[in-house]
C-alpha cells in the first residue's frame, strides 16, 4: 500500500456491522484517535437502531489559519453539502468535540454498491472537514473562477500547530509544505525521501503529475508567511496544481493526499527503516532473529575485512557509541557480542543508510575477493553468491 | 499534547488472530488473522546492475507490496503472493514480516502516528528475553514509540476479570489459543514461571482433528477447502460433552437432532457441496480431556495438567489458585467447557483429599497440617526459613516470608534484566 487510504477503516467496519445486524443491534461506543490528533467518538445504542452518532474533534489551529468554532473555515457547509439528508448536524456538538452528526441508517440506499459508497463517504468525514477550505480553492481552480487579483497567501492547518500554504492563481495553485520532524534520524530520511520524490517526478511515466520541488530554504512564494511557520528542519516541498489535476473524481483524491502529506511522508520513513536496510545490508530475503546464517554472514563480513575501517565509517556517521564499543570487542569475544553488534548495526543503518549501504556493498564485494584465500572461503563464497 | 493525553494503542498478537485497538474502549477495533501476504516476485529477482535508482525503486515496491489480515487471505490464490504466518505457537518467528504486520496495523488499520501513542504489546508467558528485547527494539527504533509495555497475556486475562468490587490478581489462567495452550499460575500479578505448563494441543490441532475425522468418513469436501471448513465447523458447531460414551449413544439414537448439515461452495470452481457434521462436534473439544484420541505423543488431559500446575506452585498460593481458574483464548469457548474442566479438576482433588484423609485416620485437621508440613519441607522452604533464622511453622509468617522473597526475586530479575538492556531500551517497563 503506497498511499494511505482516505476513509477510516474502523468507521467503515462499524457501519457495516451495524447494517448487518439491524435486527439485533449491539451497543457501540468507540473513542478513536487518528494521526495528527483527530479524535472521533462513535456511538450507537441498542435501543435506537436507526441512528449513529459520530463526533469529530480537531486539534487547536495554528494562529495564521482561519477557523470557525474550532473547525476549519467552511467545514460545516462542506459536511452538509457532502452528505445531504443522510445526516443531521447536532447543535451544540458533544462536549470536547467540534462537530457531531447523527447518521440516519434508514436513509442509506437499498442498493448494495451504492450503500457501500455512501458508507465509504461517511467514513471519510475527516477529509470533508479538514479538507474543506482546500477543496473550495481547488474547485475554483477547476472551474477557473479564481479571482485574478487573489494572489495572496492562504494558510491551512496541516498538523497541530503547523500549517501549509496555498498561493491561488488563476491558472495554477501552488501548495507549499514546510516539513518538520522531531527525530534527527527521521530528518535525514525525510530529506532523502523528498529529494528522491522530486527526482521521481522527472521520470517519463509521471510527466503529467503535479510538478514538485524540494528546497532546504523557504521558497519565494512564502515571503509573507509568519516567521514561526518557516523554521522547517526537513526543507520545503511545493506542488503546483493545474486545473487538469482537479477534474471530476480526482478532486477528492488530491484533497486527501495534500491534506495528509505529512502522514504520508512519515509512513514512508517508517517503511524504509523497517525493511529496506536489513535486506540491502545482508542481501537476504528476510531478517529474522534466529537466522544464524545472516548473523554468520555479518560476522564474516566484519572478520574478513578490515573491521577498523568499517568502525571508522560507522562511528563517524552516527553518534551511537555502542557501536564503537561492540566493534572494539568484536575480535576478542565475537560470539557473545555478535547479537548486540548486529542490533547496533541495525540502529546505525537508520542514520544516513544510503551511504552506509554503499559502504557495505563495497565491503561485501571486497570480502568476496579476500575470502578466496581465507579459511572461511567455502562459506564466504556460497553466501556471497546468493 | 503529549502521549499521556492520548489513549494507548493495544496490539495483542496471537498465533491465529491479532486483536488491536485503543485503550479505553471496551472491545478491540479490529480482529484480523495474523497473516501477511508478501509479493515474492520482487524479492526473487536479482538486483539490476543498471543503476541504484532502479534497484532502489524495486526495493521500495517490494517493501510496500504486501497485505495483512483478511486481505492477505483473499490474495492467497493470486500466484504472485505467498502467505507468511509470522507467529508460530505463540512465538514470533519471522521478525521481518512481523515488522510489516505491525506497520500496517499502525498506519493503515488504526491509522495513528506511533510517535504519539504509548504502546501495549503482549507476549506469551514463555517468551525468551531476547525476543522481548527485539520487540522493544523494533518499537523504539523503527516506530519511535514514546513508551512501551509488554504484558504477559495471562496477567492481562486475569486483569480483564476486573470488577469494581475487587481486582483479583491471583489465579490460574488456562490460555488455549490457536497455536499453543498454556496453564499459567499467577500470584499477586506475578507469573510463577517455574510452574507454567504448556500443552502442544490447541485450536489448530482441533481443526486438523475435525478435518481428519471428516476426511476419514469420506465427506465430499474439496481438499483445498477442507481445513477452512473444519475450522468453521469447529467454531460454529462444536461443544463439550459430559460423558463421551453417552454422547455417542445420544447421537446414534437421534441423528436428526445431533447431526448438522454444512453447505458451502468450492473456493476455486464455485461448485456447491454439502456435508454432514457428526461425532466431531463433541470429539474435537474432547481432545483436551482425552488427548489420546488425537495424538499418541501427548496423553495428559488438561484437568490433570491444571491440577499438577497448581500442585507445583508455592503452597501458600495453592488455595487461591484453585479458587480462581480463568479461561482465556478462542479454544476455551466451546459450550460447557468450563463445567467439564471444573468437574474433572474437582474429581481429582477430591480423590486426593479423601486418600490422604483415609491414610491419616480421617482427622482432617491433622492431615491438612501434615500435608502442609510435608509440602513445606518438600518445597525446599525449610532452607529458606533457616536462612532467615526465623523458624515458625505458622501459616501467616510463612506467607509473609514467601511473599517477600517473591518480591525480592522479581526486583532482582528486574535489575538484572535492566542492566542487560541497551540504554535506549531502559524506558521499557517490565512485567
Amino acid at each position: 500500500m503506497i498511499l494511505l487510504e482516505g476513509p477510516s477503516r474502523v468507521l467503515q467496519q462499524i457501519f457495516q456491522n451495524r447494517l448487518k445486524n439491524m435486527e439485533k443491534p449491539a451497543e457501540v461506543d468507540f473513542h478513536l484517535i487518528e494521526f495528527d490528533d483527530i479524535r472521533f467518538h462513535i456511538q450507537a445504542s441498542a435501543k435506537d437502531p436507526q441512528h449513529i452518532l459520530l463526533s469529530i474533534a480537531v486539534p487547536p489551529p495554528p494562529p495564521e489559519t482561519v477557523f470557525d468554532r474550532g473547525l476549519p473555515f467552511g467545514a460545516l457547509e462542506a459536511v452538509k453539502a457532502a452528505y445531504g439528508s443522510l445526516i443531521q448536524v447536532i447543535e451544540p456538538p458533544e462536549s470536547g468535540f467540534h462537530l457531531t452528526i447523527q447518521i440516519d441508517v434508514t436513509k442509506l440506499a437499498a442498493n448494495e454498491a451504492e450503500r457501500v459508497q455512501q458508507m465509504t463517504k461517511l467514513a471519510s468525514l475527516r477529509t470533508v472537514v479538514l479538507g474543506a477550505p482546500l477543496r473550495v480553492i481547488l474547485k475554483h481552480l477547476g472551474n477557473r473562477t479564481v479571482a485574478p487579483d487573489a494572489d495572496n497567501l492562504v494558510a491551512l492547518m496541516h498538523r497541530p500547530k503547523q500549517s501549509y500554504f496555498l498561493i491561488p492563481q488563476p491558472e495554477k495553485v501552488t501548495v507549499v509544505f514546510p516539513m518538520r520532524y522531531k527525530d534527527s534520524n527521521d530528518v535525514v530520511l525525510a530529506t532523502s525521501f523528498l529529494q528522491e520524490f522530486m527526482e521521481a517526478r522527472r521520470s517519463a511515466g509521471l510527466s503529467t503529475a503535479p510538478p514538485c520541488l524540494w528546497a532546504p530554504t523557504p521558497p519565494l512564494e512564502l515571503k509573507g508567511a509568519p516567521a514561526h511557520a518557516l523554521d522547517a528542519n526537513s526543507g520545503f516541498v511545493s506542488f503546483v496544481i493545474f486545473p487538469r489535476h482537479v477534474e471530476g473524481e480526482k478532486l477528492d483524491r488530491i484533497v486527501w493526499n495534500l491534506s495528509t502529506f505529512y502522514a504520508y511522508v512519515s509512513y514512508h520513513i517508517k517503511v524504509r527503516i523497517s525493511n529496506n536496510f536489513c535486506r540491502s545490508l545482508f542481501g537476504c530475503k528476510s531478517f529474522s532473529c534466529g537466522d544464524t546464517q545472516t548473523l554468520a554472514r555479518a560476522y564474516l563480513i566484519m572478520r574478513s575485512y578490515n573491521s577498523l575501517a568499517i568502525a571508522y565509517v560507522i562511528t563517524h556517521s552516527c553518534e551511537a557509541s555502542l557501536i564503537r564499543y561492540s566493534l572494539s570487542f568484536l575480535e576478542v569475544v565475537p560470539e557473545v557480542l555478535l547479537w548486540s553488534f548486529c542490533s547496533s548495526l541495525r540502529r546505525s543503518m537508520k542514520f544516513n543508510h544510503f551511504a552506509l549501504c554503499a559502504v557495505f556493498k563495497s565491503v561485501h564485494a571486497h570480502s568476496n575477493e579476500k575470502t578466496s584465500e581465507h579459511t572461511y572461503s567455502g562459506t564466504g563464497e556460497s553466501e556471497a553468491g546468493s | 499534547m503529549d502521549a499521556t493525553g492520548r489513549p494507548a494503542v493495544v496490539i495483542d498478537n496471537g498465533t491465529g488472530y491479532t486483536k488491536m485497538g485503543f485503550a479505553g474502549n471496551v472491545e478491540p477495533c479490529f480482529i484480523i488473522p495474523t497473516v501477511v501476504a508478501v509479493n515474492e516476485s520482487f524479492l526473487g529477482q536479482s538486483a539490476p546492475k543498471v543503476g541504484t535508482a532502479a534497484y532502489h525503486s524495486a526495493g521500495v515496491m517490494a517493501d510496500l507490496d504486501f497485505y495483512i489480515g483478511e486481505e492477505a487471505l483473499a490474495k492467497q490464490h493470486a500466484s504472485a503472493y505467498t502467505l507468511s504466518y509470522p507467529i508460530r505457537q505463540g512465538q514470533i518467528e519471522n521478525w521481518d514480516t512481523m515488522e510489516r504486520f505491525w506497520q500496517q496495523c499502525i498506519f493503515n488499520y488504526l491509522r495513528c502516528d506511533p510517535e504519539d501513542h504509548y504502546m501495549l504489546l503482549t507476549e506469551s508467558p514463555l517468551t525468551a528475553p531476547e525476543n522481548r528485547e527485539y520487540m522493544g527494539e523494533i518499537m523504539f527504533e523503527t516506530f519511535n514509540v514514546p513508551g512501551l509495555y509488554i504484558a504477559t497475556q495471562a496477567v492481562l486475562a486475569l486483569a480483564a476479570g476486573y470488577t469494581t468490587s475487587k481486582l483479583e490478581m491471583t489465579g490460574v489462567v488456562v490460555d488455549a489459543g490457536d497455536g499453543m495452550t498454556h496453564v499459567v499460575p499467577v500470584a499477586d500479578g506475578y507469573v510463577i514461571g517455574s510452574s507454567i505448563k504448556s500443552i502442544p494441543v490447541a485450536g489448530r490441532d482441533l481443526s486438523n482433528f475435525v478435518q481428519q475425522l471428516m476426511r476419514d468418513r469420506g465427506e465430499p469436501v474439496p481438499p483445498e477447502d477442507s481445513l477452512d471448513v473444519a475450522r468453521r465447523v469447529k467454531e460454529m458447531y462444536c461443544y463439550t460433552c459430559a460423558d463421551i460414551v453417552k454422547e455417542f449413544g445420544k447421537h446414534d439414537k437421534e441423528p436428526a437432532k445431533y447431526i448438522k448439515q454444512w453447505k458451502g461452495n468450492n473456493s476455486k470452481t464455485g461448485a456447491p457441496f454439502s456435508c454432514d457434521i457428526g461425532y466431531e462436534r463433541f470429539l474435537a473439544p474432547e481432545v483436551f480431556f482425552s488427548p489420546e484420541i488425537y495424538s499418541s505423543d501427548f496423553t495428559t488431559p488438561l484437568p490433570e495438567i491444571v491440577d499438577n500446575c497448581i500442585q507445583s506452585a508455592p503452597i501458600d498460593s495453592r488455595r487461591a489458585l484453585y479458587k480462581n481458574i480463568v479461561l482465556s483464548g478462542g479454544s476455551t469457548m466451546f459450550k460447557d467447557f468450563q463445567r467439564r474442566l471444573q468437574r474433572d479438576i474437582k474429581k481429582r482433588v477430591d480423590a486426593r483429599t479423601s486418600a490422604s484423609e483415609s491414610r491419616s485416620g480421617g482427622d482432617h485437621k491433622v492431615s491438612l497440617f501434615s500435608s502442609t508440613l510435608a509440602a513445606l519441607s518438600f518445597d525446599g522452604s525449610g532452607r529458606r526459613i533457616a536462612d532467615l533464622e526465623y523458624v515458625t511453622v505458622n501459616e501467616f509468617t510463612w506467607f509473609v516470608l514467601s511473599h517477600k522473597s517473591l518480591v525480592v526475586f522479581h526486583l532482582l530479575v528486574l535489575i538484572l534484566f535492566r542492566a542487560a538492556l541497551p540504554p535506549s531500551l531502559s524506558s521499557i517497563v517490565l512485567v
